[in-house]
This record gives structure tokens, C-alpha cells and sequence, in this order.
């Protein structure tokens, strides 16, 4: 038996990653990692709690949360980018400082505000564009020579520095774009998975979930869609298998997944057009 | 007189260790002109160009581009304002398709075509300057001739009005050189002013309509083409007549041949990707003997090599060295029995860099002489060690404590030499010994290796550069796909040689 409403749940808890590992991805391709990714996704859940509680506009709440994504990653471009710090300890630092940001804009007051439920239209176009986002992707990667662009410099930075190609510019507006979708995917968390509500440690680690399924994915828009399903696949069925029992079989199912999605990968790499890029 | 396409005005670059690359250097271009720009490795012709071509931003000095002053910030800028520089080591991005590299290229020339256009275009250049390239390949997997040609292509698709090309012949056959020059004369008939640079005088001679001579940094001399002429062009390029004079090759009294320090028999080997890369080869070494085999690149050299040090085991066939099956031995035990290496690779195989030229001797002796073993590194006794060594062979560092990546490509090889000889070796195999060495060092390292044949040491050497196997073997053997198919002795017949390499 199949419950629509249950396929509808996993889209839901795939939204917030996929929109994550949207911008990951295109991070990624780029060379660089940012792993303030969960951090992020905090700051834009307070703050679009902050901002609908104020205004009573969900819409506002989810561009505030978008924009507030854009501004974080600024904190993250100014030293990896301009001044070359590690980016590893940049974006833990990152992660912590965003997290504290997130506490201390909603100790202002605003816990609570209005919702965007599943199944209204905010939610549905949302969700539309989350669906089409993989294609745009590889269209862009795959069929425009910006894309093609971008996996050069992923592929091999000092020749294409060589070559001319605008590495750090084009490196800062794919973290830009990576920081804006991880914005909108923490507001998404807030204003739908948790109706309205923001609390300390509301992403749940999601930030890393689609950080891994950037690699689960290989590195590839329709991978990384279907890594993203899998995973909300999984968050979902947990409650299920633990009331039948199987809590010890949901904890290791997303290992299991690693593995398996390890061994395609392994497979798949054989395949030139599928190489990821040469990151760190 | 023909227009001025390109000027360089007052050029001076001093790199971040004070090394003055440029002084003060000023040339023109003319508008259809293959300008031969000529000197010694470090002369500062790359530095040149990469400042016209807007990779180096110039201490002093401006650029000219028809009449009016330029400012490049980037490769990109002046990819835009129609140069193209094709570098020594063509490199194409891994991961992208060679459609796609090509494709980038443009795009950033700021002239994007459809990848349709391309293919149509590359299609038609293809077939009329015989540069075969397949779009659809991975630059992964390319050589270097394959890069070469795509990147000989690009300026064409670009109708680049200067074209660079630096050092072009390098890893080019001699009918690859020939065809090479039809095109550029192709190219300049149709207008285009190229850059030619080789360190090669007859390159220089056979192409350019005139050449400009470089030495340290500076301009020693511009030469119309009815004024070429070697020996002003040796001059201009070495200075006084004196040095250049005294650097010829001294060979020593005729060698004593007595046995065979290398055998190897039927030796049949796979290639990296499970073809056979050895047919069959048989060779023989004798003590005093340099043997050298010549080749185009890619027909079996390298895993030739690579078999004969231990990297790489034979399907079949053995190796006999100093009265030793060594067919199953590992590297280091051939080297124990005294094998001297000198592989292609300086700073990725036979140095380790990041360490320091102490270490980097020190640590491939300890390895094989158990004497010197010891869990403790005593650094008085490798110092020692270390200046001993150098003092077979010197190189120029400021100290022995210099990092060897810092290191230039002749003292690197210097160093390499050094160490290996102070092993006190029975067989040198070389691959490439002077590839990329400056006339002066490439020298050096010949000498080197006629000195220790005297002296009872017998050495294979494996090159692509024909005249220096003709220069110092006493035999040499043709490599064709897997096989060797031809002997020669002095003296030699160029012609013969060359034949059998292409057949």
C-alpha cells in the first residue's frame, strides 16, 4: 500500500537537503568546500522566523532567510577567498559562529511566527523549483560554457588561473548562490517542518546530510537529487522502523546506504563524464 | 617597410628573488613575420612573452598593440586583444572533453561559438594543416603531440593575429617540426605575426624571417635573414668566442671493450594499458660502452626504462646485469649490485622535494649501503657524505641546506648525477639526460658521461635527441613500437637513423 501522504513526507524532508546540496554542489564544482553549510542553514531558520513573526508574511520570512544565507557566506569568502585561509577551519568556524548568530537573533523575542503548511502554494512552488533545480544544473554544467567554466576550475585551479579563467570571482558567486540556497533551506526547516517555530539545534545535522549527499551524488545534479530523496527516504522511515522494532536497522540503514552508494560510485567513476572535481 | 603590429617598450621583470628575468628589453613585431627569438634556458625569452601575453605583469615597461599602449591584467585580456601563447608544456583541464577545453578557450576569447561550429570548424582546419585531434577524447589521456595540436588549433579558430609559440619542437619528430614550419609560413603568408621560440639555432635559422638573440636578460643582437649565420648567432648567444670554444665534447683515448655488464634477452613487457609495450627486445651493454637508443617518444622507451630499473615487471624475457639474473629484482637490490638511475623526471622521481640537497643525497645512499645504516641520522657524517658527492659533480646553491625544488633544472640534474655517481656505479641508464638542460649543462652531462665510461662504466642512454646520442654513443640502437629495429656504428648516417625511426 502506498500513502501518498508518506511520499509527500519524504519530499518534504528532502527539500531542505536538496536545496542545501544544490549550492553545495555548485561549491564544489568550483574546487572549494564550504562546510558552513549547517550553520547557515540555522541563521536562516531564526532569522525568517524573526522576520515572519514580524511582518505576519511567510514569503518575506523565506526571502529574509535567503538573504541572510547570501550574507553569511560573505563570511566565509572574505577569508578563503581574498585572504586564502584554510577552508576547512573556515567553515567549522563557521558553523559555530553561524549557530551562535542564529541563538542570539531569536533571543530578540520572536520564537514563533506564522507557517507555510505543506501542501499551500508557497509550499508548492517551492517545491516545484526544488524538483527542477537538478535539471537547470546540468544544463548549466553540461551544455553552457559557463558550466564549463566552472568544472574547469574545479578540475585543475592553477591552469585555469593560467588560462585566464576567473577563478576567484566565479568561486564567489558559486558560494554566494551556495549560502543563499542553504539560507532558504534553514527558513524551509523552520517555517514548515517545524511550523513557524525556531530552537536551538533545529537543523538536526541536515547541513552535513547534504554536504554528504553532494558526495553520495557524485558530484552530478541528478545524483545528488537522488541521494537527496534517499536520505529524506530514510529520515522519514525511521520513526516507522523503530515502532516496528527495527530502530537498530534505521540507525545503520543511511551506512549501509554510504557503502552501497560507494560501490556505484566506483562504478560509475569508470565513466570520464562523471569525474568529480579535484577539491581542497 | 611592412606595419608594426606589436611593440614591447623599455620591458624590465625582477622576480620576487631579486632575479632580473628582463632588462630593460625592447622589440617589435611586423605584421607577417616569423620573428626567431633565440637563447640560452634562463635567457628570459618565456619571461618575455608571458609579459606580452599578459600572464607576467611587468616591473617597467609597456606594451604596444598597433601604435597604442595596452594593459593587460590577465592571458585573458590580451587572449582578447588577439595573442595567443602557446606554452613549452601544453596542458589541457583534466575532466573536460577536448571540444569543451577548446570551446572555453574561445569562450573566454570572448568569441563563444556552439559546439556544432566547432566541430565544423576544427573539421576544416584539421584536414588543411594535417593536425588530426578527436573532440570527443578526455584531455586526460592525451600526450603531449596531441595537446600540442589542439592547441595549435586554437589560435586558428581565434584568427589570433600573434601567435606565440614557445619552445614548440620539443617533443615534436622531425617531419612534425617540418610540417610545423609549412604552417607557420602558412600562417605569416596570411598575415599573422608569430613568435618563435627555440634555444635551437637551426630551429631558429631554418624558420624565422629574422631573430633576435637574448642572453641574461637582455638583447645581445637582432639578425635579418640574409645575415644568419652560426657562428655570429653561438656568439651573440654565449658571448665571447672563448667560452663557446672551449665547451666542445673531449673524448677520451678509444675505450677498452672487455664483457658485458648488461644483457638482456628477449624481454617482452605490458604497457600501462595491458598492451605490449616490449616485443621481444634484446640489447647488450659492455663495460666502457655507451649505448644509446633512439626513438620517437612512445615507442616503448619509457617501459623499456622502467623495466630495466625494477619499476616494471617482464612478461617474459630476462636481464642479465654484472653476471646476475635480475630479472625479479626489486630496484634497490639492482642498485646494491651498482645501477646508477637517472630517470626523465627530475623533480618527481629521482628528488624528493621540500627536502634539502643533503637529505635528498643522503637518503638514496643509506638505502643501499648498510655501512652507513643507522637508526639516528648523524648530520656531521651526511654532510660529509653530501659535499663529498658534489665534489664529483658541483652544482651552484647557496647552501646544502636550499630546498632542491628551488633548484634549477641543470643543478638539479647536476645533483642527481652527483649522487648517483658517488655510488660508484658499474651502469648508468639515463632517459633524457639533457632534455630541457641549457646548452652549457647539457654539456656538462654529456661529459660526465663519457668521463665515467672511460673509467670502465658502461651506460645506456635512452634520448629523443638524436644528435646527442650520435654525439656520445658508441652505438646506437633504433627503437620502433616495442622493438628494436636497427643497429648503427660511427659513423653514422643521420639519414638511416631517422628512417627507421618513422618507418
Amino acid at each position: 500500500m502506498v500513502d501518498l501522504s508518506l511520499l509527500l513526507r519524504v519530499l518534504s524532508n528532502a527539500i531542505p537537503i536538496m536545496l542545501s546540496a544544490y549550492g553545495e554542489l555548485l561549491v564544489e564544482r568550483s574546487g572549494r568546500v564550504n562546510l558552513g553549510v549547517d550553520g547557515i542553514m540555522a541563521l536562516g531558520a531564526s532569522m525568517s522566523v524573526l522576520v515572519s513573526a514580524i511582518t505576519g508574511n511567510t514569503m518575506l520570512g523565506l526571502i529574509s532567510g535567503l538573504a541572510t544565507g547570501l550574507a553569511a557566506s560573505i563570511l566565509y569568502i572574505i577569508p578563503v577567498i581574498v585572504f586564502r585561509v584554510d577552508q576547512v577551519a573556515t567553515g567549522l568556524l563557521l558553523v559555530f559562529l553561524a549557530w551562535g548568530l542564529a541563538d542570539l537573533i531569536a533571543s530578540i523575542g520572536y520564537r514563533v511566527s506564522p507557517s507555510i503548511p505543506i501542501g499551500s502554494l508557497q509550499y508548492n512552488i517551492l517545491a516545484l523549483i526544488t524538483v527542477i533545480i537538478p535539471l537547470i544544473l546540468w544544463l548549466l554544467m553540461y551544455k553552457t560554457w559557463i558550466g564549463v567554466e566552472i568544472r574547469a576550475i574545479g578540475y585543475n585551479e592553477i591552469l585555469a588561473r593560467e588560462r585566464g579563467l576567473r577563478v576567484d570571482t566565479i568561486r564567489a558567486i558559486m558560494l554566494l548562490i551556495g549560502g543563499a540556497l542553504a539560507g532558504l533551506s534553514g527558513s524551509y526547516m523552520a517555517l514548515t517542518l517545524y511550523n513557524g517555530k525556531y530552537f536551538t539545534g533545529i537543523t538536526g545535522g541536515w547541513g552535513w546530510l547534504a554536504i554528504g549527499s553532494v558526495i553520495l551524488g557524485y558530484w552530478h545534479p541528478v545524483g545528488v537529487a537522488v541521494a537527496a530523496y534517499s536520505i529524506g527516504l530514510i529520515l522519514t522511515l525511521r520513526p516507522y522502523l523503530e515502532a516496528m522494532g527495527l530502530g537498530p536497522l534505521s540507525i545503520s540503514t543511511p551506512y549501509i546506504m554510504v557503502i552501497l552508494s560507494l560501490i556505484i560510485a566506483a562504478y560509475i567513476s569508470r565513466s570520464p563524464r562523471f569525474k568529480p572535481p579535484r577539491i581542497l | 617597410m611592412r606595419t608594426k603590429i606589436l611593440e614591447a617598450v623599455n620591458i624590465t621583470v625582477i622576480y620576487p628573488n631579486n632575479v632580473r628575468a628582463n632588462d630593460n628589453i625592447s622589440i617589435s613585431v611586423n605584421e607577417g613575420e616569423i620573428l626567431g627569438l633565440l637563447g640560452e634556458n634562463g635567457a628570459g625569452k618565456t619571461t618575455l612573452v608571458k609579459v606580452i601575453s599578459g600572464i607576467i605583469k611587468p616591473t617597467k615597461g609597456e606594451i604596444l598593440l598597433y601604435g597604442k599602449k595596452v594593459e593587460f591584467n590577465s592571458y585573458r585580456d590580451a587572449l582578447r586583444s588577439g595573442i595567443y601563447y602557446l606554452s613549452q608544456n601544453p596542458q589541457l583541464i583534466e575532466g573536460l572533453t577536448v571540444l569543451e577545453d577548446i570551446g572555453l578557450t574561445l569562450t573566454l576569447a570572448g568569441k563563444s561559438m556552439s559546439r556544432g561550429s566547432i566541430e565544423q570548424y576544427v573539421a576544416s582546419i584539421a584536414s588543411k594543416y594535417n593536425l588530426k585531434v578527436d573532440l570527443k577524447a578526455l584531455s586526460d589521456n592525451l600526450s603531449v603531440g596531441e595537446r600540442q595540436r589542439i592547441e595549435l588549433i586554437k589560435p586558428i579558430l581565434l584568427d589570433s593575429k600573434i601567435i606565440i609559440l614557445d619552445e614548440p619542437t620539443t617533443h615534436m619528430s622531425p617531419l612534425e617540426i617540418e610540417s610545423l614550419y609549412s604552417m607557420l609560413r602558412d600562417l605569416a603568408g596570411k598575415g599573422k605575426s608569430i613568435i618563435f621560440i627555440t634555444h635551437k639555432i637551426r630551429e631558429a635559422t631554418s624558420v624565422s624571417d629574422r631573430i633576435i638573440v637574448m642572453r641574461k636578460g637582455k638583447i645581445s643582437g637582432i639578425i635579418e635573414r640574409d645575415k644568419f649565420d652560426r657562428e655570429v648567432l653561438l656568439n651573440l648567444m654565449f658571448g665571447s668566442n672563448n667560452t663557446i670554444n672551449k665547451l666542445g665534447l673531449r673524448y677520451a683515448k678509444p675505450r677498452e671493450y672487455k664483457s658485458n655488464i648488461l644483457e638482456v634477452r628477449e624481454l617482452w613487457v605490458k604497457g600501462d594499458y595491458g598492451d605490449l609495450a616490449l616485443r621481444g627486445i634484446n640489447l647488450s651493454v659492455g663495460t666502457s660502452e655507451i649505448v644509446g637508443v633512439a626513438g620517437i617518444a612512445g615507442n616503448g622507451q619509457r617501459e623499456l626504462f622502467e623495466t630495466l630499473v625494477g619499476l616494471r615487471k617482464p612478461i617474459r624475457g630476462s636481464i642479465i646485469f654484472n653476471n646476475v639474473d635480475v630479472t625479479s629484482y626489486s630496484p634497490r637490490d639492482r642498485i646494491k649490485l651498482g645501477l646508477a638511475i637517472v630517470p626523465e623526471d627530475r623533480l618527481g622521481w629521482a628528488l624528493v622535494p621540500g627536502l634539502n640537497i643533503v637529505s635528498n643525497i643522503i637518503f638514496a645512499l643509506t638505502n643501499v649501503d648498510s655501512t652507513l645504516k643507522s637508526y639516528i641520522i648523524d648530520w656531521g657524517m651526511a654532510w660529509r657524505i653530501a659535499k663529498e658527492a658534489l665534489e664529483i659533480v658541483p652544482i651552484q646553491a647557496d647552501s646544502l641546506n636550499t630546498s632542491v625544488e628551488s633548484l634549477s633544472g641543470g643543478n638539479m640534474q647536476r645533483l642527481i648525477l652527483a649522487r648517483e655517481l658517488s655510488r660508484k656505479p658499474r651502469l648508468i641508464i639515463a632517459m633524457n639526460p639533457t632534455s630541457g638542460l641549457d646548452y652549457v649543462t647539457s654539456i656538462n652531462v654529456k661529459q660526465v658521461l663519457i668521463d665515467y665510461a672511460s673509467r670502465g662504466v658502461g651506460i645506456l642512454l635512452i634520448s629523443e635527441d638524436l644528435d646527442e646520442l650520435i654525439e656520445v654513443s658508441d652505438r646506437v640502437l633504433v627503437m620502433n613500437r616495442g622493438a628494436i629495429v636497427g643497429e648503427f656504428m660511427r659513423p653514422y648516417s643521420l639519414e638511416n637513423i631517422a628512417k627507421l625511426m618513422i618507418s
